[in-house]
């Protein structure tokens, strides 16, 4: 014990004797742990922790499973058969919902609102932490309306009171009692604030309306397998019984934590092995920076050696040393996680699921420390290889006059660099061809003119009051003759779901009225002005426009992949379509014309097959609560925003707006596409640094080393010239090694980013060439001082030393 | 051949000035073996680093031949070195990475030398030298006579007129010595010029002149 703490206290001297060593050592290091240690507490939050519920891992998310193999959202009728016929599950549950406007608190609101059947929180084994959850007589129809609500709603919104009886929400329409606050960090599905019973509304009967998503928990005794099989042959009975009539073949049963995590757990395993990549060019520096003071300092361990030191206790030395060293950049990378962490979640904007579970935990800090101990081990031992065939006599002869380089040591810091440069280019290659991708996306056409225009989002609170539901009505209407009045406008329409937002419904819809021939689209309302508005151009036919009043047949307009797909060699004008799947009316749509595509499900996916109805003779209860305007202008449509603010307001103050450019709702589309490359982006180029540090350390290094050979060359008639070719020669040569490693590695491992990329092969050879002439480019930079340093040896200096 | 005339070199420490040398005249001819000789410090190896056109800052005038090197910029007088001049040095200095054959084809790597002209030319030296059963060891599988005797071979290589060598037999025992000294002799008898730096007598002894140097200035001559 006396010995080690001796070791740790020459240590400590050690590393204050040496501050540059100490600081660039200390600084690569806490980056590297840093960054890992904010991406692992995200990673350990979304995927690798439970489920913060009882027994979290019987609970599931149960799917439809298509035709097609894809698994979707539920209809009523079916889970209520599922309900009724299951032998496997302990309880099972249906939910939907959104964001609505809720009022009844000091002031309308917009809150994540969702409808929840009986056993609800049942299956995620979750009580209220005061109040009281549903009576069996509140969840059914004619119900007395009863709401729970999250802990935050509670706080920001009711102002935290304990009694709450007779306060009442209005949540989309009717007015609920709240009966109950669910305990704090509880909000599933994600951000919801208010809960309320489904079945006080009558059920939906449509076997093709995939509206519902459902969990259950697996019954005690009950496998996954098991449970799956159950429910699997439930799906396939139920296909029996009504065929086409429902869109379901099979059932499927998927952990609730697989389910929420699958869309980001491959993004976030890569990011974690770029961090770790990372780190390992952290590591490979100081390890550099370990070895040339291990070389500096080789006369001090030969004379501790002729004293009669143990290899083992040379090594204790050095890994003391090392210990702390790791300890002072862990707590400086824990410092950093912190701030990473809050920075990631920042720069995520929203994709993430499971974000309140995010946090620099015990967890984390457990990971940090067996990190840095293990990076403490690794680098202690890395100069022992130095002294493993310490020769004692030259090393203490050496005492007085220098330093010498055993050759060993000079390979290892040379492998190291080339580890240093293999590794840089695979990150540097997976953020170029992420930067190439987004690039792509940028220029990629949306269907749209996303300059000059402005897009605003109005939600009013929802009513059933058939008389405010026709004032709400004539206020849209008004509202957008009046926005086509306004100064510099160009154009102006309305429409219920913005391209890109995802916020858009698609379902079945039936060709020319024909039960038999149906076809699958998205379906949106809109009015005359929208198509203008966007820049959306009119292919064939026209708009809509003032012979499409309430009283003559109803309208639609569909987009050219739609009828390139269901009247390819036909005229499509004058066609029907029924989607009374979508909004319950079966009236036929009559097609009028024929607009552009619009990339609605993102730059990156196939234009989407549209059917436009018109907002006037189609008015659904939803379209009103929930209406997005774009306004286009002849001046920088931003400009536009404070007067639309204040006119609205003026008409109705309950109505809460958002404002977004067209170009915005682009980029916004592009949010977790940017949180990629942004992460894999300063991973490259701290690692670019790092790297370039640690070629010039060698190289630096080497020069000091080669001053002797470098003075016999001059002496021998070597020019400046020779002496530049020689060390940036050897600098480059590591390089060059390190970047064709690095790029057979890349393309190995780029195959991982395929997912991410688009337009862009993952050999896409201007993106590995282009990395290869940055490293190029940096490592020349990174050779050029110590050449130069080189080049001023004086021979007759460096000879004398004899 | 060599002229120098009030030579003068300080090293500067702080605001202190040292000389080491103080007006040095000096002629040497052509084809002559001359020893530098005079007590540690007295500036012998400064002296013969200027002859050697290493060191580039000290005054005074310096001819070689009819050149005068103290006119010359810094690349003409590495040129007018390349040309002319081979270093001999105490510790050998052959480069550990490189084998002896690789060692010879140093200074002919620095002078322009095709690949063709540079392979005869280290094939020659190793015949001329009895090195060739030598030539793809490296320098530490060598005792100190063969390395100092491969060091005297890379200074020849290159075809110089003059021959510098620092205290050449200085890490040596006095076989080894003798054998480096007697090939000097045959090298001088062909017609190279050669200056050497020692302390020893005998060495001395191999050279038909030898100057006396004290304290930074030549205090005189034996023949």
């Amino acid at each position: 014990m006396q010995t080690l703490w001796q070791d740790l206290r020459y240590a400590l001297r050690v590393l204050k004797a040496r501050p540059g060593f100490t600081l660039a050592a200390v600084l690569s290091l806490s980056l590297g742990i840093g960054a890992c240690t904010a991406i692992f507490s995200i990673v350990d939050g979304v995927l690798l922790r439970s489920l913060p519920y009882p027994q979290a891992e019987k609970i599931v998310q149960l799917n439809e499973v298509n035709e097609k193999g894809i698994q979707i959202r539920v209809t009523e009728p079916n889970y209520l058969d599922v309900r009724a016929r299951h032998n496997s599950l302990a309880a099972i549950a249906q939910f939907a919902g959104g964001a609505v406007v809720v009022t009844g608190g000091n002031e309308p609101v917009r809150a994540r609102a969702f409808w929840v059947s009986g056993d609800y929180f049942k299956v995620l084994g979750v009580q209220p932490m005061l109040g009281r959850g549903f009576l069996p007589e509140e969840s059914k129809q004619g119900g007395n309306p009863v709401a729970l609500v999250s802990y935050g709603f509670w706080q920001r919104v009711l102002g935290g009171t304990t009694d709450f009886s007779g306060r009442r929400l209005n949540v989309d329409g009717p007015a609920f009692t709240v009966v109950g606050v669910m305990p704090q960090g509880f909000s599933y599905p994600q951000d919801a604030d208010i809960w309320v019973p489904r079945e006080v509304e009558p059920p939906q009967t449509s076997r093709t309306a995939h509206n519902w998503s459902v969990i259950a928990r697996i019954r005690d005794g009950v496998t996954l397998q098991q449970a799956q099989t159950d429910i699997s042959t439930l799906g396939k009975q139920l296909r029996q019984e009504y065929s086409k009539g429902t869109d379901a073949v099979d059932l499927a049963l998927v952990p609730l934590k697989e389910f929420l995590t699958s869309k980001v757990r491959s993004g976030l395993l890569l990011l974690l092995a770029a961090v770790g990549l990372l780190l390992l060019v952290a590591c490979a520096n100081v390890a550099n920076l370990t070895l040339a003071q291990a070389t500096m300092r080789s006369s001090e361990f030969a004379v501790r050696a002729a004293l009669g030191a143990s290899r083992w206790r040379m090594a204790r030395q050095f890994i003391s040393e090392n210990l702390l060293l790791t300890v002072l950049a862990g707590v400086l990378g824990i410092l950093f996680s912190f701030w990473g962490t809050d920075l990631l979640l920042t720069l995520n904007q929203g994709n993430l699921p499971r974000v309140q579970e995010i946090a620099v935990n015990w967890r984390a800090l457990l990971f940090t420390l067996g990190l840095a101990a293990t990076i403490a081990v690794v680098l202690g031992l890395v100069p022992v290889t130095r002294f493993a065939n310490l020769d004692l006599q030259t090393n203490l002869k050496e005492a007085g006059r220098g330093q010498t380089a055993g050759g060993f040591s000079q390979r290892l810091r040379g492998v190291l660099v080339v580890a240093q440069v293999a590794l840089t280019m695979v990150l540097l290659v997976s953020a170029g061809l992420l930067g190439r991708s987004f690039l792509k996306l940028m220029q990629t056409d949306p269907g749209f003119h996303s300059e000059s225009a402005v897009a605003m989002t109005l939600s009013l609170p929802t009513t059933i009051d058939k008389d405010q539901e026709q004032r709400y009505r004539q206020f849209h209407q008004q509202l957008v003759e009046q926005l086509k009045q306004m100064p510099g406008v160009i154009a102006a329409g309305g429409i219920n779901a913005l391209p890109l937002t995802g916020r858009g419904s698609n379902g079945r819809f039936q060709k020319d009225g024909n039960p038999a021939t149906t076809g699958e689209g998205e379906y949106r309302l809109a009015s005359g002005g929208y198509f203008a508005a966007m820049g959306i151009p009119i292919l064939r036919g026209r708009i809509f426009d003032e012979r499409d009043t309430g009283n003559a047949p109803d309208a639609c307009v569909i987009s050219q992949s739609l009828a390139k797909a269901y009247w390819p060699n036909e005229d499509p004008i004058g066609r029907t379509i029924q989607f009374g799947n979508m909004d319950g009316d079966k009236d036929l749509l009559h097609i009028v014309g024929i607009v552009g595509d619009v990339r609605d499900g993102g730059l990156d996916a196939k234009p989407s097959a549209t059917v436009y109805a018109h907002s006037l003779q189609r008015p659904q209860w939803w379209q009103v609560s929930n209406q997005s305007y774009v306004i286009r202008a002849q001046m920088d449509a931003a400009t536009l925003i404070p007067s639309l603010r204040q006119s609205v307001q003026a008409a109705n103050s309950d109505a809460l707006i958002r404002f977004q450019t067209l170009n915005e709702v682009v980029t916004d589309s592009l949010d977790s596409r940017r949180f990629s490359l942004i992460i894999f982006g300063a991973f490259a180029v701290v690692a670019l640094l790092l790297a370039a540090a640690g070629v010039y350390g060698v190289m630096s290094y080497s020069v000091t080393q080669r001053t002797h050979e470098i003075g016999v060359r001059m002496a021998l008639g070597a020019q400046k010239n020779a002496v530049l070719r020689l060390v940036i020669g050897q600098g480059m040569t590591l390089t060059f090694v390190g970047i064709a490693i690095g790029l057979v590695t890349s393309i190995g491992v780029t195959r991982l980013l395929k997912n991410l990329l688009y337009d862009v092969s993952t050999y896409d050879p201007v993106t590995m060439i282009g990395v290869a002439l940055v490293l190029t480019s940096i490592s020349l930079a990174a050779c050029w001082i110590p050449a130069l340093r080189a080049t001023k040896v004086d021979p007759m200096t460096a000879l004398r030393n004899e | 051949m060599l002229t120098l005339r009030k030579i003068e070199r300080a090293f500067e420490f702080g605001r202190e000035k040292n000389y080491v040398l103080r007006g040095v005249n000096l002629d040497i001819e052509e084809g002559e073996f001359v020893t530098i000789m005079g007590p540690s410090g007295a500036g012998k190896s400064t002296l013969l680093h200027i002859l050697g056109l290493h060191d580039n800052a000290w005054v005074g005038e310096y001819y070689f031949f009819d050149q005068a090197a103290h006119k010359l910029k810094p690349k003409d007088r590495a040129e007018l070195r390349n040309k002319n001049i081979g270093f001999v040095f105490q510790s050998y200095h052959l480069l550990d990475q490189l084998t002896v054959q690789e060692n010879l084809e140093v200074p002919l790597s620095y002078r322009n030398y095709g690949r063709a002209e540079r392979e005869q030319l280290v094939r020659e030296t190793l015949d001329r030298f009895q090195l060739t059963d030598k030539k793809h060891l490296y320098p530490s599988k060598l005792s100190g006579g063969l390395q100092q005797l491969i060091g005297v071979a890379r200074a020849m290589i290159a075809r110089p007129k003059l021959i510098l060598a620092d205290e050449p037999t200085g890490n040596l025992h006095s076989a080894q010595a003798k054998e480096i000294m007697e090939m000097f002799c045959k090298l001088n008898e062909q017609g190279t010029t050669i200056i050497q730096v020692t302390h020893s007598e005998i060495n001395a002894g191999y050279s038909r002149r030898i100057v006396n140097i004290h304290d930074g200035n030549v205090v005189g001559e034996d023949h």
